[in-house]
């Protein structure tokens, strides 16, 4: 039971890095990434290049994978949603949809399709009070912590981060106080990016990399941003965690493979019960 | 050279209906159904089931539509009264989950390897290059079919109805509760369309697998609905048409390009539609049929 | 006359097809309260999101103390030193008081070390706002987000605040302290624009009456001519005869 849970709050840390990008670029740019899984993959292959091609170790392949998603991000940005400004939130998520192809193929054009790996050594899982914890674990563990507590600290403790949730909250008003949305939403971009190449990495040190693993991860993530309340990051982390550990718990009782159905489940009871999210009163809204 | 043509028209036939049904669903009626693709494949297995179980034509192309329409409403049904992004992120849920239960039932539909050998229809009547003309025949026959009737839907009050819901919110708060079976039975409407599809797509190719059904889809009709001018289901005729006209055409990018993989000339057509798809929303929203579609509506509202 | 703080002529602005505010021109002089009155649905809210930037003007100038600030985005004319209070959404209400203030702050005014005068001094006006920092801005009732929200516009110290229908939606306790407080930031000297359907309230502390109906400026004068005009009626509507009142 205990191991159980200790899994599914590890896969759940791993859910909550992305979910927190895919939250911060809800609220500040109101509408669903739904290419926030290529943009995952993306990550995971710039690590992969620096990595298996370059040969640089894992660690500075994924720092170079953060910086690179990032200047891929703003370019995007750039070229597709500065354009699209204002448009109502349906094209931006058609868009979305645009960008998602773009990115994913790709990657299958100068990677291929073939399921690849990092250049990483796998040690064997310690024993610790009767649980089974691998590395993969402890590290996803650190890094998914350390990275929650600095987006934390960003969103709460800093002008930019207040500014990124005036903007979530009231554009227009942000616009009057003198914040720069160009600006707020170009760091929501880079922090988007960072965490998903981060989840990027993490996901293909634990499992496999291929052109799909982050669409894969698309309907827990949505689950995850949903269950915390749309445009609540921290409420998104909560969300990822439940789903984590539901997911892990599902599996005593399904098949593995319907792993996936939870976050089905979970997105539809959500969104008929409580369409505000879990964590109480709804959102106030503009 | 016919059997190619043919070919290509049957395939652009059955993403004109996957179109026409998701002009009806959002075009008219305003519901983001991103998960389309979960719909088209549901009824295309449905199809495939019924008729590799010995079922004739029509019972196969019934059953297909009584499963498109039966799916829709029930998720309709339950989301409906969501905002456009949930509604979204609902219907691709769903989808996903239908993707799921196609991976993994294998017992019923072959998991990954799919169903092969599905029974064309009418081949008792002719064969070889005279049946692919009898095939696009009857596709073409049962899309003029759909068509006709979602443009029925479209002019009837119905569709005035819809359209006003989609465009005033103050339409939809005096109608109060009505709203929600409205947007039922639009959404069923276009089910009954995606049933078609499903059917001509399943016994057309004989072959069906998982992979046949995935966001490009979406994508697709999208871009489709996008270029003919969302609502208007003449114009949607040319956007279907010239979308897939230009995506076939993307196939001969290999030829063009003979330094490429296989592999990479997919993915390189992927690519242009993802970009296609950015490029109509941010140079021509409202389609390259405007002029039409304002005439139509002019048409509607006296 | 010296130069006028705000000079706007020829303004024309609007959503859609068409504009809703049409050919607009007046002038707010330094150091006084002048107050936009008008029908429903005349324009007024539109005009003051133009002129804060909100609404791109389709053409006409706007300038500010001297500057010529038409065509500036909405962030650089708060630097400006154009300060607005929205008629409604005028609080981040997810956030709390103290961090709406510290927004209000940081990014116009280029000095961080001011920023505890200045909370000072609207914390003077406002007493309510004091010890509640950490509040949620949307849990505050009605009246005390309006305190709040013409809080936050005074951070900067604002050379012209507009205010958009501040007595707008509060019980009649608080229509009364609003408008002493627009009183008493005009007298700590900040010239205010305010849009105002308590007419009789507001001419009592303007100095100049602006009329607008129909997206059209039907008449500027001195706030107390205004009040003793016979036909008030007639500038709502426009007739034609009242158009010689312009300019005061
Ligand atoms: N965001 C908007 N989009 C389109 N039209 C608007 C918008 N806001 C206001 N209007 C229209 O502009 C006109 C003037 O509105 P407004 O400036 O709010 O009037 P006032 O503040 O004088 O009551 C009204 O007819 C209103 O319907
Ligand atoms: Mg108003």
């Amino acid at each position: 039971m205990l191991q159980i849970l200790l899994n599914g709050i590890v896969s759940g840390l791993l859910v909550a890095l992305p979910a927190v990008a895919l939250s911060l670029t809800y609220g500040v740019l109101n509408f669903p990434n739904f290419a926030i899984g290529s943009m995952i993959t993306f990550g995971a292959y710039i690590a992969l290049f620096f990595n298996v091609d370059i040969g640089v170790s894992l660690f500075v392949a994924a720092g170079l994978a953060a910086v690179g998603l990032a200047a891929v991000a703003l370019l995007i940005d750039r070229l597709v949603y500065r354009p699209l400004r204002g448009a109502d939130h349906v094209t931006l998520l058609v868009a979305s949809i645009g960008v998602y192809f773009v990115l994913e193929n790709v990657v299958r054009f100068l990677f291929g399709s073939d399921i690849r790996g990092y250049d990483v050594t796998v040690a064997r899982p310690h024993r610790w009070m009767g649980l089974r914890v691998n590395n993969e674990q402890i590290l996803i563990f650190v890094v998914a912590f350390l990275a929650m507590v600095i987006v934390w600290f960003i969103l709460m403790r800093t002008p930019f981060g207040r500014a990124m949730r005036a903007v979530s909250d009231n554009p227009d008003l942000a616009d009057v106080r003198g914040i720069s949305r160009n600006k707020v939403i170009a760091l929501v971009w880079v922090i988007a990016a960072a965490l998903c190449s981060t989840a990027g990495v993490l996901i293909g040190m634990d499992g496999i990399i291929d052109p799909l693993m982050g669409w894969n991860y698309v309907l827990p993530l949505f689950a995850a941003v949903i269950l915390g309340g749309i445009g609540n990051p921290l409420g998104a982390v909560l969300g990822a965690l439940i789903i984590g550990i539901v997911e892990e718990m599902a599996t005593l009782v399904l098949p593995t493979t319907y792993r996936q159905a939870v976050s089905f489940v979970i997105i539809v009871l959500v969104l008929l019960l409580r369409p505000h999210g879990l964590l109480g009163k709804p959102r106030i809204s503009r | 050279m016919i059997g190619y043509l043919t070919a290509i028209l049957v395939v652009v036939l059955i993403s004109a209906l996957v179109a026409l049904a998701l002009n009806l669903q959002w075009g008219q009626a305003g519901m983001v159904n991103f998960g389309i693709f979960g719909f088209f494949a549901a009824t295309s297995y449905v199809a495939a089931l019924s008729s590799l179980a010995g079922y004739p034509l029509l019972i196969s192309l019934v059953l297909a539509i009584l499963t498109g329409v039966a799916l829709s409403a029930l998720v309709a049904l339950v989301s409906a009264r969501l905002r456009e992004d949930y509604f979204a992120i609902a219907t691709l849920a769903f989808a996903e989950a239908v993707r799921l239960f196609l991976l993994n039932e294998t017992w019923l539909t072959g998991g990954a390897n799919g169903l092969p050998g599905i029974p064309r229809p009418l081949s008792a009547y002719s064969s070889g290059q005279s049946y692919e003309l009898l095939f696009f025949v009857m596709a073409l026959v049962l899309a003029a079919i759909c068509f006709a009737f979602a443009e029925a839907l479209t002019k009837s009050p119905f569709g005035r109805v819809l359209r006003a819901l989609r465009e005033d919110d103050l339409v939809a708060a005096t109608l109060g509760k009505h709203v929600l079976s409205f947007r039922i039975w639009a959404f069923s409407a276009g089910g009954a369309i995606l049933g078609v599809a499903g059917y001509l797509h399943s016994s057309y190719f004989g072959y069906i697998d998982p992979t046949q059904f995935g966001a490009f889809v979406t994508a697709y009709a999208f871009m489709a609905v996008i270029a003919g001018g969302r609502g208007s289901n003449t114009g949607l005729l040319f956007g279907a048409v010239s979308v897939m006209v230009l995506l076939e055409g993307t196939r001969f990018l290999k030829d063009l390009m003979p330094f490429l993989d296989a592999g990479q000339a997919a993915s390189l057509r992927l690519i242009l539609i993802g970009a296609g798809l950015i490029l109509l929303l941010i140079y021509k929203p409202q389609g390259f049929f405007r002029e039409h579609r304002l005439r139509v509506d002019k048409g509607d509202t006296k | 006359m010296t130069e006028p703080l705000l000079k706007v002529e020829k303004l024309c602005a609007g959503y859609g097809s068409g504009d809703i505010v049409k050919n607009a021109g007046f002038t707010v002089s330094e150091n006084g309260i002048s107050t936009i009155v008008g029908p429903n649905g005349a324009g007024k809210s539109t005009l003051i999101k133009a002129l804060v930037g909100l609404l791109t003007p389709r053409s006409g100038s706007i300038i500010l103390a001297g500057k010529d600030v038409s065509k500036m985005n909405a962030p650089a004319k708060a630097r400006a030193g154009l300060g607005y209070v929205p008629q409604e959404h005028n609080v981040f209400r997810n956030l709390s008081i103290g961090e709406n203030m510290m927004l209000a702050y940081e990014f116009i005014a280029p000095d961080r070390a001011g920023f505890s005068a200045a909370r000072d001094r609207v914390f003077d006006i406002f007493p309510d706002l004091v010890g509640r920092e950490s509040d949620l801005a949307g849990n505050l009732s009605g009246g005390q987000r309006q305190m709040l929200a013409f809080g936050c516009a005074l951070m900067p110290h604002p050379s012209l605040l507009l205010l958009d229908e501040p007595s707008a939606g509060l019980s009649p306790k608080y229509v009364e302290g609003m408008f002493a407080a627009v009183k008493a930031v005009n007298d700590a000297g900040v010239c205010i624009l305010m849009i105002e359907q308590n007419v009789r309230e507001a001419m009592a502390i303007s100095e100049t009456a602006i009329v607008l109906a129909a997206g059209e400026i039907r008449a500027q004068m001195p706030a107390r001519e205004f009040m003793n005009h016979p036909d008030i009626h007639a500038l709502y509507m426009g007739a034609a005869s009242t158009r010689q009142q312009e300019g005061a």
